[in-house]
């Protein structure tokens, strides 16, 4: 079997001030992930090391980590598509607080996600109305924004994140606008006052990493300036608004 | 849902022009600079009559228009572009902002006051 | 017991961009803005030479011949072709449309942006 050398920014909050890189040379063959390597270091090299996973199947969205600097999910990534180079650097997952080694704190993330509302909102339907039907022309308005599997590697590439922390971010903003774009949905109002303010969809300047490191194909930077549009057109309803009410009077 | 006017961010105002500005120019600017830039002052456009050519198109109504939409909007995209990008690199001086978009708007107005006045 | 919780932090640089090829043609895309600023102000400065008569206007073309100023400019055009190449490919993304539909709104911009620059060059000549 072949070797390959890992270079993994190692983080213990018990006795560091920041993180550290370290060597650990892993062998590999065609089928080897990032995450059996990580497994193969934790057994036999380093039983100290913490990285989170789950499914091993690019589904639990557990593994996100950088990968040379880009994010990528552990189980989705391959040593052998680094064959020829002299090291893999391994970070914990970009913009988000490192707990320790490759764990990061994902507790913004999904705060941002909450306070979007993904659920279906103000839908009468009871039960004994029977299975609420959609066209497939209605699914297919957010089908792609379902895919998401809260991986978080959309806000390891937003440099708008990085530099904003408090930035609502593309994953959860994909996500409302699911909802919103959801024919049995009418929350649209109550989830666009977070896109609208200070913290939402404003911030996005389209950089578009987010959409092509998701490992599922969403595409958030597109959900993200299609809210601008409607952020927009309810940024001039509300103007016309104030004039009517400013005529009232 | 009473605060929702509070809440609200002024960009939606620029990012509308950002957006115009980004459409006019990509569009347009190309072939406007490939002219005025270059086929202009290499005499490639025939130099006696072009001074007596470019005053009545800059005189006639859809030619006032042409100019004032390829001068100020672009500006406004571009302005709006380079607020951003001074704050990708962090520069977050108090009134940056204001200084960004108050030149678009200045030269804007400079700009129409040449096209009304021609 | 007292939480052995100490998160990390990392700091972002000014200079983050530099760092993934990814955003370093991000920000070559949003620096267009400027070659397209000069070219505004380059503009106003040719209209009021135009305004101001025959003789202000043949020193702005002298002006333009400059070969600084030649030199600048074709910055400046390849600046503008990057920025339409980098718009048609962004813009279809602001509306909802299938793939499908993307492909030909950037086709049909490019159609325009040909029929817009035949029409430009005729006028000019």
């Amino acid at each position: 079997m072949k070797t390959i050398k890992l270079a993994i920014a190692r983080y213990n909050p018990e006795q560091d001030d920041k993180p550290h890189l370290e060597n650990f040379h892993v062998p590999y063959d065609n089928q080897t992930s990032l995450l059996d390597a990580l497994a193969h270091i934790k057994d036999v090299l380093a039983p100290d090391l913490a990285y989170r996973s789950s499914c091993r199947m690019a589904i639990c969205g557990s593994c996100g980590m950088m990968v040379d600097g880009i994010p990528r999910l552990a189980c989705k990534t391959f040593l052998r598509d680094y064959a020829g180079a002299a090291k893999v650097t391994l970070e914990a997952l970009g913009n988000f607080p490192i707990e320790r080694d490759l764990v990061v704190d994902l507790t913004h993330f999904l705060e941002c996600i909450e306070a979007l509302k993904p659920y279906l909102i103000g839908n009468e339907r009871k039960p004994e109305d029977g299975p609420n039907r959609q066209t497939p022309e209605q699914i297919a308005k957010y089908h792609q924004f379902t895919h998401c599997i809260n991986c978080g590697l959309c806000y390891a590439a937003c440099p708008q994140f990085g530099l904003n922390p408090a930035f609502t971010g593309p994953g959860a903003i994909s996500l409302a606008y699911r909802y919103n774009l959801d024919s049995r949905d009418n929350g649209k109002n109550e989830r666009m006052q977070t896109m609208n303010g200070p913290e939402g969809v404003w911030n996005c300047t389209f950089v578009g990493l987010c959409s092509e490191v998701c490992p599922k194909h969403v595409d958030p930077a597109a959900a993200i300036q299609q809210c601008k549009v409607e952020s927009a057109l309810d940024f001039a309803r509300s103007v016309i608004n104030c004039q009517k009410e400013k005529e009232v009077r | 849902m009473t605060n929702t006017t509070n809440n609200r961010v002024d960009e939606p105002v620029y990012w509308v022009l950002f957006g115009a500005g980004g459409m006019w120019s990509a569009i347009f600017a190309p072939a406007a600079i490939l002219i005025v830039c270059f086929l202009i002052p290499l005499g490639v456009i025939d130099g006696a009559d072009l001074f007596t050519g470019l005053t009545r198109f800059a005189g006639s109504f859809l030619g006032r228009i042409f100019i004032l939409l390829m001068i100020v909007l672009p500006l406004w995209c571009g302005m709006h572009r380079i607020h951003h990008c001074l704050h990708d690199m962090k520069a977050r001086w108090p009134g940056l902002k204001g200084l960004c978009y108050g030149l678009a708007a200045a030269l804007s107005l400079v700009a129409l006051f040449l096209v009304c006045t021609f | 017991m007292a939480t052995k919780r100490k998160p990390y932090i990392r700091e972002i640089n000014s200079d983050w961009w530099r760092k993934q090829p990814f955003y370093r043609f991000y920000m070559m895309r949003e620096l267009t803005a400027v070659p397209a600023v000069w070219f505004s102000i380059l503009l106003i400065y040719g209209l009021s030479a135009l305004k101001r008569g025959e003789a202000a206007f043949d020193c702005f073309v002298h002006f333009l011949a400059n070969p600084v100023v030649l030199l600048v400019n074709i910055v400046v055009l390849m600046a503008a072709l990057l920025q339409t190449t980098t718009w048609f490919t962004l813009a279809p993304k602001v509306v909802p449309l299938s793939e499908c539909m993307q492909c030909r709104v950037k086709l049909g911009l490019w159609v325009v942006t040909g029929l817009a620059t035949i029409i430009l060059l005729i006028l000019a000549f």
